[in-house]
């Protein structure tokens, strides 16, 4: 029997009871500890008061705790919301808000952030993870996690399939965040058709890159436990120092990798890999943006061994499609700058169609759209976007709902798709999913800035960065370092702007609106400029 | 980048200053004010990016070359961490 994600635990606590099920910074947790540890966090959070359907927070670092939380949350019947630690407070208090969160879970090293958001999100009643001893600004129901008992009994079971598992936040054009929701259904048929597609089994061990707020993070935190695998968190120091991060994969034998393609090609650059002997990695899986052709070829020659795949899909849709590098040969051309997205996965229906909605020759550009078991409910308590990303059709006298992408595609001569731009404008960098509507929004809502652009500027080492221009108003005697500043207070760091130049006027197309290409090409042409100037990089 | 003087190897004490400097007023926009005990890698203070940047004007103000295999958390988790690693690295003859 299996048809909610904490299923996954049940049964591997059954089969694998002694094996490890996650390890972190020389910590472990067995399958049966893990199972009695969420089994008791749930009791703790039913005595809290949690129902089904409610959302509750995960304020932790990568830690063994998130693995508790996650499964602990789930057998409560509620969804579980991870937020990002090191996002601005008002991001967090807007999601904490947005979402009704009521019980937050966090650890004693987040305790001065704690403060903080007790005053800017009221509809905060209760903190788990934080000791007794320590004083917050209102009186709040609380449970240190050294009272929460492991617990040989799940508590009964109140959801069923449909219900929520979880609900990522991520960048909204508005200027706010939007929460995308997964049911159990969804993330259990994304789990095994990961593990499938990866032929993952129990002797696998995941490197767990991604933060608990990124989508990626679900192939950790679901197939492995499915399979029985290990998941290896690895703590953000790890992720920030290449050479101590291939120390990492070497020492804890990883055979699986899944990231962005940034960390992949720091550890390519700066991971000593002269010095590492990373021969246990059997598949490196990557997505979130396009991994430049010979940052993947120059990796694949030093992993002869391991199979490379590109992995494709909004988190949205979790996942929908894959595509397997071939492996090199001597002499082999590489065919194309970025690998395609490969694929439509089994018991998927995509569909490439123009703006009327009417399905492309073969071969031509146009938006992909997919349905798939893998898809989200929605974005929560926004009909109004639902609306706009949900394409409904007849098939066979019923209603498909297709997942409206947003991604621009080409299908290649051999069937594989190839991603080639985004309708909108949105940018992925290190991964991270940026609308620029959203930080243009953000710098206009500053109530000195008239007018403001934001574009991307791609950046040598694949990924790009934003860049941002604005007018001001009259007798407006704002500084970069200032508007910065304030920015980041409602942005979280990868979406402020590398640069903000405040500019008398801009370049305008005939109609009067902003020319946002120009000013990105003149971004481009200073950074070409500045690298020339440079002297060549020794590293 | 701010081009500054490279600073004379026995003036130990200094580090921790201009490396604090740095990293609160052009790392971290002036958003807040680190302490030379800060896990500087924790998630809210540098993230990838600007570790490579700590690490450029590292190697500029004080006039050696960090070898990749340095890079690592070890040398690199606190400015006492850093000021340590410099402080072994000029004894031994930076450069």
């Amino acid at each position: 029997m299996m048809y909610l994600l904490s299923h996954i635990l049940d049964r591997s606590a059954e089969q694998f009871s002694e094996r490890e099920a996650f390890r972190c910074e020389g910590k472990r947790l067995t399958y049966g500890e893990l199972l009695q540890q969420a089994n008791g966090l749930a009791h703790t959070l039913i005595d809290l008061g949690v129902q089904r359907g409610d959302r509750v927070g995960i304020y932790l670092s990568k830690s063994l705790e998130s693995a508790v939380a996650i499964y602990g949350i789930w057998k409560a019947g509620a969804a579980y919301v991870p937020l990002d630690p090191s996002a601005p407070l008002a991001r967090t208090a807007y999601t904490l808000d947005h979402c009704g969160i009521r019980h937050l879970i966090t650890q004693k090293s987040k305790r001065m952030r704690m403060a903080d958001l007790l005053t800017a999100a009221p509809k905060l009643s209760c903190i788990i993870g934080l000791p007794e001893s320590f004083t917050l600004p209102r009186p709040v129901q609380r449970r240190d996690w050294s009272n929460i008992l492991p617990s040989d009994t799940s508590p009964p079971v109140r959801v069923m399939e449909q219900d929520l598992a979880y609900i990522m936040y991520t960048s909204g054009s508005t200027g706010t965040p939007k929460g995308i929701m997964h049911t159990h259904r969804s993330g259990l048929n994304y789990a095994r058709m990961a593990a499938h597609t990866y032929g993952l089994t129990h002797t696998d061990r995941l490197g767990n890159h991604s933060p608990l707020h990124f989508d990626m993070s679900t192939l950790d935190y679901f197939s492995g436990p499915l399979v029985g695998a290990t998941t290896v968190i690895i703590p953000e120091a790890y992720t920030k120092m290449p050479a101590s991060l291939s120390q990492l994969a070497q020492d804890e034998a990883l055979t699986i990798w899944y990231s962005v393609p940034f960390a992949l090609i720091q550890l390519l650059l700066r991971g000593v890999l002269d010095e590492r002997d990373l021969r246990s990695l059997r598949w490196v899986l990557f997505g979130g943006e396009p991994y430049p052709a010979k940052y993947m070829y120059g990796l694949m020659e030093r992993l002869p061994q391991a199979r490379f795949s590109n992995v494709y899909g909004p988190a949205e849709i979790n996942q929908c499609s894959y595509y397997h590098v071939p492996p090199l040969t001597d002499g082999r051309a590489v065919a194309a700058e970025v690998a395609p997205i490969g694929q439509i996965w089994a018991n998927a229906e995509e569909r490439v169609v123009d703006d009327q909605d009417q399905l492309v020759a073969s071969g031509e550009v146009g938006e992909l759209l997919v349905r798939t078991p893998t898809m989200m409910n929605g974005y929560w308590q926004r009909p109004d976007l639902n609306e706009r990303v949900f394409y409904r059709t007849e098939v066979a006298h019923q209603t498909a709902v297709f997942y409206r992408t947003g991604d621009l595609v080409q299908q290649l001569p051999d069937g594989n798709y190839q991603f080639v731009g985004r309708k909108d404008r949105q940018i992925k960098t290190r991964g991270y999913r940026i609308e620029l509507d959203e930080v243009e929004a953000t710098l206009v809502g500053h109530p000195q800035v008239e007018e403001a652009a934001a574009y991307g500027v791609p950046l040598a080492g694949g990924s790009q960065q934003i860049e941002a221009a604005v007018i001001l108003k009259p007798d407006g005697g704002l500084d970069e370092a200032e508007l910065k500043r304030q920015v980041a207070e409602r942005l979280p760091a990868y979406a402020v702007p590398e640069r903000v130049a405040i500019a008398p006027s801009f370049p305008r197309t005939t109609s009067g609106k902003i020319d946002r290409r120009t000013l990105q090409t003149q971004a481009i042409a200073r950074l070409q400029a500045a690298a020339e100037s440079r002297e060549p990089s020794t590293i | 980048m701010t081009t500054t003087q490279p600073i004379q190897p026995q003036e130990s004490a200094n580090h921790q200053s201009v490396l604090q400097t740095y990293i609160s007023d052009v790392l971290l926009n002036g958003r807040m004010q680190v302490e030379a005990d800060d896990d500087l890698l924790m998630g809210e203070i540098i993230d990838s990016l600007g570790m490579m940047r700590l690490v450029a004007f590292v190697e500029e103000t004080f006039a050696l070359k960090v070898p990749l295999e340095d890079i690592t958390i070890q040398h690199f988790r606190t400015i006492e961490a850093i000021d340590q690693y410099l402080v072994g690295r000029i004894s031994h003859g930076a450069g």
